[in-house]
């Protein structure tokens, strides 16, 4: 075991309900997230990746509200989905796009047995998604390969956590932007979007592979998952940067000879990182609506924390960035490598 | 402003990493926490040069650790910049902008944070 990886901290959102879906069309995603929001229901988390003509989805509500999300989708779309009523959203922070963070995440969980639901990433967090009743042995399991600077042990940082939800219910969704604000849109261009396809069961073992990664210093500047269309199977899609594709290049074929394995190669990641951004509806129906007007293809999507993160190809990066400067208050755009 | 260090505490750990990120690009060197104690702790390991201090924050707030900070001689130095997302905008008395400039902080940036805005605050006070 190598030594423990410091981090800053790590955040639980319990009593949340997870609905998966696999749908067919381009414009599926944006309709229901537009009927979502229209129904005033947060989205907590989401996470979004293209497979061909059809999108996989992982949507995280307050517990309770699933129901009427799934009434929506039934009535409208007649789509195959699961809903797991009992969840929680586990994050960890922050990550600083180093790879060796998700490794050890994904085998701190296989050495438990503990399968992830869901794994989104933020600039500065990974957020997974696990059955409610998971997360005690699944937050222990961190203290394993992480230390956390204002926690010693898994019961200090129980203890801190006492009081925090009232503080959020205090001040949250207290008012509603006709125009969501952004601290700033970052921007990383160059990137290489790889989406593998594996057994639901064995998504933790990409942690093999993200060590890899980290050894050979490349950054892994988005993460997410999707259900595929193919029963049983999940999608897990990951950027990065293609100036490094050379000194990764080895690693990646290696998992394209072992694994399902699609490589979009000019693709653009960006992140959007607001006020409101995780306490309010509407802000992903926003963001997807801003991208379909202008015809941007979508290829994944990560929603954690108070951020969003998507991937679009290159080539449409222009119509990307103007499509969201229509619907969202962007003081700065912060290029990045 | 090579060699500054300055402590950016927020409980959004992403708007941490962003302000990190501008930072270290000007030469910075970075601290980050994540609510109030967290930086009264980094606190007792390294004096910052600057600290940016958000308002709504659990276990402690920045307008309690703000406070503290300007009462005690050995920090009152430290100069402060408050972030400041819920002070017109949030019908709660707890986080009201009177409180805010009862603060003493050195600046204030309304949120969304304008990176522009919050070098310039940074550089005018170092």
């Amino acid at each position: 075991m190598t030594a423990q990886a410091a981090l800053g901290g790590l955040k639980i959102l319990k009593n949340v309900a997870r609905i998966s879906i696999v749908s067919e069309g381009k414009g599926f995603p944006s309709d229901l997230f537009r009927r979502i929001a229209e129904e005033r229901i947060n989205l907590s988390y989401a996470t979004l990746v293209a497979e061909g003509g059809s999108w996989g989805l992982n949507i995280v509500v307050e517990a309770g509200k699933e129901e009427k999300i799934c009434r929506l989708i039934a009535e409208s779309y007649g789509k195959i989905f699961t809903v797991d009523s009992k969840s929680a959203v586990l994050s960890i922070y922050p990550h600083r796009r180093n790879p060796e963070i998700s490794a050890r995440l994904f085998e701190a969980f296989e050495r438990q047995s503990l399968e992830p639901d869901a794994v989104a990433s933020s600039p500065s967090t990974i957020s997974v998604v696990l059955k409610q009743d998971l997360i005690e042995s699944a937050s222990h399991a961190l203290f394993e390969p992480f230390t956390f600077n204002a926690y010693q042990t898994p019961d200090d940082w129980k203890l801190a956590q006492e009081g925090k939800d009232q503080l959020y219910k205090e001040v949250v969704a207290s008012y509603q932007e006709k125009k969501p604000k952004v601290y700033a849109l970052e921007v990383y261009e160059g990137h290489h979007l790889v989406r593998i396809k594996l057994n639901r069961a064995k998504i933790t073992h990409v942690g093999a592979s993200f060590r890899s990664f980290a050894r050979l210093s490349v950054h892994l500047t988005f993460l997410s998952t999707s259900p595929s269309r193919e029963q049983g199977k999940e999608i897990v899609a990951f950027s990065l940067p293609a100036a490094q594709s050379e000194t990764y290049g080895r690693v990646v074929r290696r998992i394209a000879q072992e694994i399902d394995f699609q490589e979009t190669p000019s693709a653009i990641v960006f992140s959007m990182n607001g006020p409101h951004f995780g306490d309010r509806y509407g802000i992903v129906s926003e963001l997807c609506e801003s991208l379909e007007s202008r015809k941007v293809d979508l290829l994944a999507l990560s929603c954690a924390i108070a951020s969003l993160t998507g991937v679009v190809p290159r080539h449409q990066y222009d119509s990307a960035l103007e499509a969201i400067r229509e619907r969202f208050e962007v003081p700065s755009v912060i290029k990045r490598e | 402003m090579a060699g500054k260090y300055i402590l950016v505490v927020d409980d959004d750990p992403d708007l941490v990493e962003t302000v990190a990120m501008m930072l270290e690009s000007k030469g910075c060197e970075v601290g980050m926490a994540y609510d109030g104690v967290e930086a009264e702790e980094s606190l007792k390991t390294r004096r910052p040069d600057l600290i940016i201090l958000d308002i709504m924050m659990p276990r402690k707030d920045g307008y309690v650790l703000c406070a503290e900070l300007k009462a005690n001689p050995q920090t009152r130095e430290i100069p402060i910049v408050l972030l400041t997302a819920v002070g017109e905008a949030v019908p709660s008395t707890r986080y009201s902008h009177a409180d805010g400039m009862a603060t003493e902080a050195d600046d204030y940036i309304p949120k969304p944070i304008d990176t522009e805005s919050l070098w310039a605050a940074v550089t005018n006070l170092l």
